[in-house]
């Protein structure tokens, strides 16, 4: 397996070439910024990339959507210091194949490292719990945080249709209101969530479970 | 000049596992290993007798309490405590690295400025690395 390293931690990755390299593993090149990381997996296109977060010029998780986005075929496992749940759900919704922590043992990171050379997915142990509680409060959860957030029922109606993906003109027509209500009610969702344009309320919604739990 | 004495106290963490194979490479060092975790750090010590000890400033049995004892029961030796986070313990006397490099690592094993602080091709010299016991070897 052709092995891409990126990080900036320039100890923690020549140990981690050797260990590998003592494993079998061909460790093809080394990024300390998330640029290099890109332009290498371009030019060498490994089969598998253990990608820090933090790191300079670019983070990992930019240069993780920008490599899948290229070339989704190639494997990238984040390797990282941060347990924080934000920066696993990004690695998850940037395509991350896996979620390491560095404080893994070496046998653990062996036996990981197995588990990818046969395509499975990775997560440090604790991390995929956390995983699928974010899943299932997300889905549980909307009616909650729109008592938090304060939206009526048919400010709630129109989020539903919004995530769906329907024009204010459809909203209209499925709710039997006038366009003009669809724009003030979107008018006061954006105030509400302090959100900008429609793109973002679009991603807060479906981030909030809308459009999903009528589809079942 | 002899090869000098280094102690790698290691939790086999990936940055203690990775350090020990890239101190195992370099000519100029031999290399012993030992586990931590059950305490015994000061009688590893007092067993191989290090010039340098090396550590993981992450690993949860080398906080300022264990490392306080080390340098106090083995003021002739150095410690270099090597980690990924910038927080942590700064013990007096303990040279911490954070956001390393390899030659950095080297830089301060050797001490600063030593010329020595470069990798040389294997000449066919071992390495050893003792983490099961064995005889001391001497003072």
């Amino acid at each position: 397996m052709r092995v891409l390293l990126a990080d900036d931690h320039a100890l923690f990755r020549a140990g981690l070439a050797t260990l590998l390299k003592a494993w079998g593993l061909d460790v093809v090149s080394q990024a300390g910024t998330g640029e290099e990381a890109i332009a290498r997996a371009r030019e060498l296109h490994p089969d598998l990339i253990f990608m820090d977060i933090n790191m300079p010029n670019l983070n990992g998780l930019e240069a993780t959507r920008a490599i899948k986005a290229e070339s989704p075929d190639v494997k990238v496992v984040i390797l990282t210091v941060s347990d924080d749940e934000q920066d696993l759900f990004e690695a998850i919704k940037s395509g991350a194949e896996g979620y390491l922590l560095k404080n893994l043992r070496e046998e653990e990171f062996a036996a990981l490292v197995s588990r990818i050379q046969h395509g499975e997915p990775v997560m440090s142990p604790g991390l995929a719990k956390r995983l699928l509680h974010e899943f299932a409060r997300l889905r549980a959860e909307p009616h909650r945080l729109e008592e938090e957030v304060g939206l009526t029922d048919r400010e709630h109606q129109v989020l539903d249709q919004v995530a769906r993906g329907a024009t204010n003109k459809e909203i209209a027509a499925a709710l039997y209101i006038s366009q003009n209500t669809v724009n003030y009610h979107m008018k006061n969702i954006l105030s509400k969530l302090h959100l900008r344009n429609r793109a973002q309320v679009v991603a807060w919604a479906l981030e909030h479970g809308f459009a999903r739990k009528q589809g079942g | 000049m002899p090869p000098k004495r280094i102690l790698l106290l290691s939790n086999r963490s990936l940055l203690a596992s990775g350090v020990q194979r890239l101190l195992e490479k370099e000519e100029g060092i031999e290399l012993f290993t030992a586990a931590t975790g059950d305490g015994n750090a000061p009688a590893k010590v007092r067993q191989w007798s290090p010039e340098v000890i090396v550590l993981d400033s992450g690993d949860p049995s080398m906080g300022e309490g264990m490392v306080t004892r080390l340098l106090e029961q083995f003021p002739g030796a150095r410690v270099v405590a090597v980690g990924l986070e910038q927080e942590g313990i700064n013990v007096y006397r303990m040279q911490r690295l954070v956001q390393t490099t390899p030659s950095e690592l080297l830089a301060a094993i050797y001490g600063k400025g030593a010329p020595s602080a470069r990798r040389r091709p294997r000449k066919g010299g071992d390495v050893r690395t003792g983490d099961t016991g064995g005889a001391t070897m001497g003072q």
